[in-house]
């Protein structure tokens, strides 16, 4: 495995074609606005080194036999799927962000299945390739971006009837040692973070979308990708002369990128599906499942944090007593504790694939990440109930360190007096930056979208639901022939 | 002086330090017991769980060790400290 250092080296050796803020990044590991985002995807190597961490964060590979971080791992077993939910529940509650490499590991463990699926049915080879590509990324403890969003331009349009054939990514060439293609992946979380990207087609697909049913991974640095960086609210408070109080969250962050592709070429071992359009649902539908599986553990990680912020800011303004302060706390840990529930169910109730690895119960991972799109929302609420106005209104850090106005702010934003006045807005600033700054990029929108929007699950849900049997159920009760 | 070897869970969700815990094991046990990170085909007399909660029940039988000591919370620091140090004296006796 790479140490975290090994892994920060790494990334320098790429040479990825980014932009931010009009201007080209030449250096995106020392860059002040996405460093954040790169502590936070090392932290799942520096915390495989941690033996107090490594029984969550580390697993046996079923290839190679070799210990292996579980961001590269298959699972083998439902007690696989639990550690995994575990694990990025311990992620979320030291980087208090999204620490991007899920997206990752849940597409390599979606396209192992379905590839196995896909050569049975078909007689290609893609499992194959895919388990080359899979072993290199286990060997070298690779991070890999999953890439499924593509834009989409006009909704009720399939693939192939877009005014623009670009609006979904798909072949445009295709020649003797592989193929070329052109289009776009929107929300690319880590992206600037990877080794490698994972590219998976983003909707089930119909005869005529032959050329967008295409799966297949490239170095992220390859010729062709273009990365444009999202911006997140209050993200250049990072760039201001005081970037430690105002921010929040100093050392830790995430992000996301549109990558463009322009006639990139996959060469022929790393292509895991191409053409084959009644398997690109099932791509989706796995990989949809495994990550509303784990918004069941990143994001209950990040609730413990803000919880935990919440209730400091009660102690601070002396308000930790009073019991609707008490019920408020006690109704947001209800709610993390029940997405957590959602995380562990669907894992438990995991089953083995054709190919090996285990798949999360698919009804229950998506109940999961319904109930995603909508708890952190009002986690988040009561928590800005909690923590009060000042969490808004109060003055910034460079005021703070201003010889003219430093006491009067030290004076008058002061608590409970034993606390002193600055750790009362850090707690704060951590609240806004949770809820409303970058990191709620991370906790609310991405909650609500990532993994899919809430009408996905629903889709999902009612596929899943065997109401046929309910019914038949409730004839048995009324007595209804 | 007793072979001892100590195990974490992964921490997902615990109720106390378990890095702390295992400081204070070490110490009061210093003289006792030798402490070490678990090595594939090395034998221990003593391994030592560090649960940071009830949840995961897992003995790790892959680990060479006469016996297996649990702790589940802060508490049970203390009894696992004991339970060393009667083993060690038995083996004295």
């Amino acid at each position: 495995m790479m140490t975290k250092e090994q892994y920060i080296e790494s990334l320098r050796k790429l040479h990825l074609n980014l932009y931010m803020f009009g201007e080209k990044v030449e250096n995106p590991v020392d860059n002040e606005i996405i460093r954040p985002s790169l502590n936070s995807f090392a932290a799942t190597y520096e915390l495989a080194e941690d033996p107090q961490y490594e029984d969550l964060m580390t697993a046996t590979s079923h290839i190679s036999g070799k210990k292996i971080n579980r961001f590269t791992h298959m699972h083998q077993s439902t007690d696989d799927l639990i550690k995994k939910v575990k694990m990025q529940r311990l992620l979320g509650q030291k980087t208090a962000a999204c620490f991007q490499r899920c997206v990752g590991m849940d597409a390599m463990n979606a396209v192992f299945s379905s590839t196995y699926e896909i050569d049975e049915a078909c007689g290609t080879k893609y499992h194959e390739n895919f388990v080359k590509f899979l072993t290199r990324v286990q060997d070298e403890d690779l991070a890999v971006d999953g890439a499924m969003t593509d834009v989409k331009g006009d909704r009720s349009l399939a693939p192939s009837k877009q005014a623009d054939p670009d609006l979904y990514l798909h072949v445009v060439e295709r020649t003797a040692d592989g193929v070329y293609v052109t289009g776009a992946k929107a929300h690319q979380t880590g992206f600037v973070n990877s080794h490698e990207v994972l590219v998976m087609p983003t909707i089930s697909m119909r005869e005529g979308d032959e050329d967008y049913a295409i799966s297949f991974a490239v170095p992220t640095d390859s010729e062709g990708i273009t990365l444009i960086y999202g911006r997140q609210s209050c993200d250049t408070r990072k760039t201001e002369q005081y970037n430690d109080i105002d921010v929040g969250n100093k050392v830790y962050g995430g992000h996301e990128v549109l990558v463009i592709f322009d006639r990139v070429f996959v060469p022929n071992d790393r292509i895991f599906l191409n053409g084959e359009v009644k398997f690109a649902g099932m791509i989706v539908e796995r990989f949809a499942g495994y990550h509303r599986q784990s918004y069941g553990g990143c994001k209950v990680g990040v609730g413990d944090v803000l919880i935990g912020a919440t209730a400091l800011a009660g102690d601070m303004a002396g308000s930790s007593k009073a019991s609707h302060v008490k019920d408020k706390l006690i109704e947001m840990t209800h709610l993390n504790e029940t997405l957590y529930c959602c995380g562990i169910a669907c894992s438990s109730q995991g089953t083995k694939t054709k190919a090996g690895n285990y798949l999360i119960d698919l009804l229950l991972a998506n109940v999961c990440k319904q109930n995603v799109t909508r708890f952190p929302y009002e986690i988040a609420r009561l928590a800005q109930d909690l923590a009060g106005g000042i969490m808004v209104t109060q003055p910034s850090e460079a005021d703070y360190r201003n010889p003219a106005t430093h006491d009067y702010i030290e004076k008058y934003l002061k608590g409970v007096a034993s606390v002193p006045t600055e750790d009362r807005m850090r707690v704060l600033r951590l609240i806004e930056n949770m809820t409303m700054g970058t990191a709620a990029v991370g906790y609310l929108p991405e909650s609500m979208h990532g993994a899919g929007s809430p009408q996905a699950q629903r889709i999902m849900i009612a596929r899943q639901s065997n109401l046929e049997m309910k019914k038949e159920l409730a004839k048995k009760i009324a007595r209804i022939q | 002086m007793l072979q001892c070897t100590v195990k974490f869970c992964g921490g997902c969700n615990p109720r106390y330090d378990r890095g702390e815990a295992y400081r204070t094991i070490r110490e009061a046990l210093s003289g006792t017991a030798s402490f070490s990170l678990p090595e594939d085909g090395v034998h221990y007399d003593v391994l030592v769980i560090l649960r940071g909660c009830t949840g995961c029940e897992y003995l790790y039988e892959d680990i060479d060790a006469d016996i297996r000591l649990v702790s589940v919370s802060a508490e049970d620091v203390h009894s696992v400290i004991r339970e060393i140090q009667t083993l060690e004296k038995h083996k004295k006796d």
